[in-house]
């Protein structure tokens, strides 16, 4: 043991150790909640992920066919070298659509709100053991984005940046029992804050909690942010009330809430990296 | 001259490791690469690096899982978690071979069962447990442990590939 322990190999670990510790610490402190080291890895191998993310998008846009016969083969090359490239353009043009549509109610969103900058990014990778949808995406500080600037696709809250280095940041989405979101009905102007649990989240719901039992919020209800506190700004739409129901936990009740984004086919969204009246922003 | 040999080989050894990791990484971290039944996840990077440094001296093969793990926590929103792990359990699946165990598949699957399933038990008690979530149990259930099952069954594979890896450019 004391051998092992005296070994070059066990001291170049505890220095690592000690070094990885460290950039924990600094993550911690500087408010980033990314290590250096990760920073470091992430801005050489950014270039991987982003390889992967369009990788698995043209393997989610494709089809294995098997060839019937031998005498058929060639025949079939043909029509299947045929089929690709019409496949191929076809691909572009549902990309090219559904960007389109994405920009229209940005541009929409953007005629509303002089004061809104944004940052417009694509999804690279998500966190296999996260069972909350987070992801990542391919900008970061360079770009202007911080910790907590909200993430939305078109009019709609995606969630919020939940850590940060130089090229990419990590995305918590609002069915993240983390994420707590200021929100009020549109119809009832009731408000309150929208978040999750594990249990809802799991059915891609979240809820807007601490509703009187006799509530006017009913089925069909939206829910937009409020703007209070100042980490989203107001009128972002979070989703539709689909029911009411009891809380276990005490004598009120809360509305089921089903978000208008589906967070397993974003691909593009923006980051708001600054609205009037967001919290730590400096005056502009 | 065979020293000469032995250290290309070990260059180039070492470099396909780092090629394995990063194709690994991005399996596990990109969505619709990988298929994963049920809405599962899989975890490959952990029986990645614990193979490695199973094959590799011990402080490449420390190294090695050290990089795997800052790799994987470009992909999450923890602060260094995965890089601390890794490095932990590289250092030491290499020291069980090193001094206890034989290198085969039965401990690879062994030495990669117990990483997985410590991985797992951590991040859930941490992300689950300690919030005080009363669906824990169900998330466990239903969620992480098929999520071991699957990763499990590619242990053999990853064991296989850099078996051969290391036959090749010993």
């Amino acid at each position: 043991m004391r051998r092992f322990v005296k070994s070059i190999g066990f001291k170049i670990f505890a220095v690592i150790m000690a070094a990885l510790v460290f950039g924990a610490v600094l993550a911690a402190t500087t408010h980033k909640y990314t290590s250096p080291f990760t920073s470091a890895v992430s801005f050489i191998f950014s270039r991987v992920q982003r390889l992967s993310a369009r990788l698995a998008e043209r393997l989610s846009d494709s089809e294995i066919y098997f060839k019937s016969s031998a005498s058929m083969a060639e025949r079939v090359s043909e029509l299947e070298s045929q089929l690709a490239d019409a496949r191929g353009q076809l691909v572009g043009y549902e990309d090219a659509k559904s960007k389109l549509a994405l920009y229209e109610e940005f541009l929409e969103l953007k005629k509303e709100h002089n004061d809104y900058k944004f940052a417009s990014c694509s999804i690279i990778s998500r966190d296999a053991a996260d069972l909350f949808g987070s992801f990542v995406l391919n900008k970061g500080e360079v770009h202007g984005i911080k910790v907590n600037d909200p993430v939305i696709y078109g009019k709609y809250l995606v969630g919020l940046v939940a850590s940060v280095t130089k090229t990419q940041c990590t995305v918590r989405t609002i069915l993240n029992p983390d994420v707590n979101v200021s929100a009020y009905e549109v119809r009832t102007g009731e408000s309150g804050f929208v978040t999750t649990t594990p249990e809802l989240s799991r059915k891609g719901l979240c809820r807007l909690p601490g509703l009187d039992r006799t509530t006017a919020v009913s089925a069909g209800g939206l829910v937009c942010t409020s703007g209070v506190g100042g980490i989203y700004p107001r009128d972002l739409i979070i989703g539709q009330v689909t029911g009411i129901e009891n809380d276990n936990e005490n004598i009120s009740t809360y509305a089921v809430i089903a978000p208008s984004v589906r967070f397993s086919e974003l691909k593009d969204v923006f980051v708001l990296t600054y609205f009037y009246g967001q919290e730590g922003a400096a005056g502009e | 001259m065979n020293y000469v040999i032995e250290n290309k080989n070990a260059i180039i050894r070492r470099v396909l490791f780092v090629l394995i990791l990063l194709v690994t990484a991005a399996l596990q971290g990109t969505a619709g690469l990988f298929p994963t039944p049920g809405n599962i996840g899989v975890f490959l990077l952990i029986p990645a690096a614990v193979i490695i440094s199973m094959f590799e001296r011990g402080i490449p093969g420390l190294l090695l899982g050290t990089f795997a793990g800052l790799l994987w926590d470009t992909y999450t929103t923890g602060f260094g978690f995965n890089a601390i792990y890794m490095t932990i359990i590289a250092f030491g699946a290499w020291g069980l071979i090193h001094y206890l165990m034989r290198n085969n598949l039965s401990t690879a699957m062994l030495i990669c069962s117990v990483s997985l399933l410590l991985y797992i038990l951590l991040y859930w008690l941490w992300n689950y447990v300690f919030k005080g979530y009363g669906t824990a149990w169900q998330v466990l259930i239903k969620y992480y442990l098929p999520t071991f099952l699957y990763s499990v069954v590619f242990i053999p594979l990853i064991y296989l590939l850099i078996r051969t890896v290391m036959k090749n450019f010993r």
